[in-house]
């Protein structure tokens, strides 16, 4: 985890002890079943309990209460993944927070749960003292928290049908400091193609090849570079396509070569890793005969539309790669002649496969 | 109408929207054209040795129209499509005829010469002008030799490439080929040894053309016709001293056999069509004529040709012989 990102945390945890204090008489009430579950080498449940009690001020777990509080903690590899999830009192789901660390270190580890965990009861006790209307606790941070600065703390929410990790941000004016230097933090999972969920969009460049079906008499290359506009779930993305001259002949050796000069527009809704498109594209072809006494060369119009679905993969902070199918419907069709003879005529459908590697700026 | 009905459509419900816009989108939808290269044939007429090539003769002695045309097959020149052998005048026994063609392939085959396809017997007497004079009142022969045009063509022309055929004879199976399919005539490019340079233009008579002047009154009118109407000293293609450098094969012994037998007469060369086709620089003059007469009952020739920028036909005045001795003895005594 970066440094950045460890402030965050650290400014997010002070938010909420502002809350915990606040707070500190209705939490006394709330009360919340645990299902802890930990690999051999963590803490026990009892001492889990124990941690966060001390956090509280108070014991928060009892028997047989509307909320239930679900913790699973699992090594792998050289790191540990940690899952808090909440359970309301007709047993629905009703959120959720991720904690994979690069750590192995399960005593640390299970430490910064509890405290969040200790965090997230405060608050919910919070919220039950406020109108009904506010529904369970689905992320720590995000009520109220009022969003401002850089110095933000980042927790990770995650919803089934939401897009894959999305940052809920919050900010105070003046963060105190934590009670104790927070352990090995958790990393949320990389955003990918999906920017932070603030209202902010986040720009993204990129390059990649790509491979034409049905747009010349065999595939042909593609080579795109484009640029993206991207908000929570929503995108937009602008790009230059440029293919390798194709060369179709007829039978005597005598031919033709074309080449595409697009542009590609698209809108784009994102879901986790993937995404589905509407893309328009337009622009020309250029053709020009080869092998035979008198060749010419001549342009034409080029405009399709149609769908796209794509996958992201995080690359690292900034980048990714973003694997892309079209399917595309010609509005312009052309035929080739050469002795005023047809050669080649492009089809009704087209296709286009691709990879883009892109980045993200800020 | 239809766009009504469209927009009609899109109001039923928002439900059907999306696919009456991708309806509309596949509607407008429009389709262009763009050539991008023309074929320009190689020499001085609308044919050359890219070509496929249909030889059409009668006696199998009297010229070299035969061994021209397989070597130049063999040596980069027009794929040899096939062989029609009819009779006619001198050549008047169609199974001597065919006997000779056939020994002359043999002798092809058995040289290593490739793609040389077997002669076929083509029977059938020269058209009879119809009383109406009609072209469409013929009656055709149906010979074996239009048949082969026929087919051929459907096999291997090309609206770029059309098949050639060569004729050193009469015409009849080209006609006779129209008469069955008159489509054939988007197909073939006819080519024929055949008649005499005037003062006008070109006569379509001795040699070849007398035979059939309805036939020729027929292939002038629906074909586009190349007339070769220059010949040259056939008996400089294998002279005598030069038989001893025949290649030692059954090719060079059918040469060394035939060649006493070669007419010394020029307008017997009738391989001036086959190489006006296979090689571009053999062609040295060449004029654009039109028909300009009719061929009435009992004429003893076909039509006159006659000068015309703006003709559809061509007439091949004059030749050089020396281009194709060379290319005769370079293919023939290649390994």
């Amino acid at each position: 985890m970066s440094a950045g990102r460890a402030r965050l945390l650290v400014c997010g945890v002070c938010v909420s002890l502002l809350w915990l204090t606040q707070g500190q008489a209705r939490a006394q009430s709330f009360k919340v079943t645990l299902d802890y579950s930990a690999a051999a080498t963590c803490p026990t449940a009892e001492e889990f309990k124990g941690l966060v009690a001390r956090r509280l001020g108070y014991d928060p777990f009892a028997d047989e209460t509307p909320e239930r509080v679900i913790v699973r903690i699992k090594p792998r590899g050289r790191s540990i993944d940690g899952r808090l999830e909440w359970r309301d009192s007709a047993g629905g789901w009703a959120g959720e927070q991720t904690f994979p660390a690069v750590t192995t270190d399960c005593t640390r580890f299970v430490r910064v749960i509890g405290f969040a965990l200790a965090v997230q009861i405060q608050l919910l006790a919070a919220v039950r003292g406020a109108p009904p209307a506010v529904s369970p606790p689905t992320s720590a941070a995000a009520p109220s928290a009022p969003a401002n600065d850089s110095t933000t703390p980042t927790v990770v929410r995650e919803k089934p049908s939401d897009p894959p990790s999305v940052a809920v941000e919050a900010s105070v004016p003046q963060p105190p400091p934590p009670p104790e230097p927070p352990p090995p933090p958790p990393v949320p999972p990389p955003p990918l193609a999906a920017p932070p969920s603030s209202s902010r969009p986040v720009w993204s460049v990129g390059a990649g090849p790509a491979l034409g079906l049905g747009m010349a008499s065999s595939p042909i290359l593609l080579g795109r570079v484009l640029g993206a506009l991207a908000w929570t779930k929503v995108s937009i993305e602008l790009a230059t396509e440029l293919s390798v001259p194709s060369i179709t002949r007829r039978m005597d050796g005598a031919g033709f070569s074309q080449q595409h000069v697009l542009i590609a527009a698209a809108v784009c809704a994102a879901v986790r890793r993937l995404n589905a498109c509407i893309v328009a594209k337009g622009g020309e072809v250029r053709m020009s005969g080869r092998d035979i006494e008198r060749p010419t060369s001549a342009v034409a119009p080029v405009f399709e539309a149609g769908a796209r679905i794509g996958a992201s993969q995080r690359l690292g902070r900034r980048a990714f790669l973003n694997a892309h199918v079209d399917g595309l419907t010609a509005l312009s069709r052309w035929t080739v002649t050469l002795d005023k003879v047809p050669v080649w005529t492009a089809p009704r459908f087209a296709a286009v496969v691709g990879v883009d590697a892109l980045v993200r700026f800020p | 109408m239809e766009m009504h009905s469209r927009k009609t459509l899109t109001m039923t419900g928002a439900a059907s929207t999306p696919a009456v816009l991708l309806f509309g989108l596949l509607a407008l939808g429009c389709m262009e054209t763009r050539d991008v290269g023309t074929t320009v044939p190689h020499g001085s007429l609308p044919v050359d040795a890219r070509n496929p090539i249909i030889l059409v003769n009668d006696g199998a002695f009297d010229n070299w129209q035969g061994e021209y045309a397989i070597l130049l097959a063999n040596s980069g020149g027009p794929k040899l499509a096939g062989i029609v052998v009819n009779a006619s005048g001198a050549w008047s026994d169609i199974n001597a005829n065919i006997a000779g063609w056939r020994a002359l392939v043999a002798a092809a085959g058995s040289s290593g010469m490739r793609d040389v396809p077997d002669p076929i017997a083509s029977i059938g007497s020269p058209l009879a002008r119809p009383a109406d004079g009609r072209f469409q009142s013929t009656v055709p022969n149906r010979s074996e030799g239009a048949r082969l045009i026929l087919d051929k063509s459907l096999e291997l022309s090309l609206p770029y490439r059309p098949l050639v055929v060569a004729t050193g004879g009469r015409l009849t199976d080209v006609a006779d080929a129209y008469l069955m399919d008159p489509t054939v005539a988007d197909r073939v490019v006819v080519v024929s040894s055949l008649g005499s340079v005037t003062a006008s233009g070109g006569a379509m008579s001795n040699p070849n053309g007398e035979m059939d002047p309805w036939a020729d009154a027929i292939v002038t009118k629906f074909f586009r016709f190349v007339q070769v109407s220059a010949f040259y000293d056939q008996l400089t293609d294998v002279p005598s001293a030069w038989l001893t450098d025949l290649p030692a094969n059954a090719f060079g012994a059918w040469i060394a056999a035939k060649q006493p037998n070669i007419w010394s007469l020029q307008q017997a060369a009738d391989q001036v069509a086959v190489i006006a086709v296979g090689i571009p620089t053999f062609v040295t003059k060449v004029e654009r004529v039109s028909v300009s007469s009719v061929v009435g009952d009992g004429a003893k020739a076909g039509p006159d040709l006659t000068a015309d920028a703006n003709g559809s036909d061509w007439l091949v005045t004059k030749i050089a012989s020396a281009v194709a001795t060379s290319r005769f003895w370079r293919a023939l005594t290649a390994p």
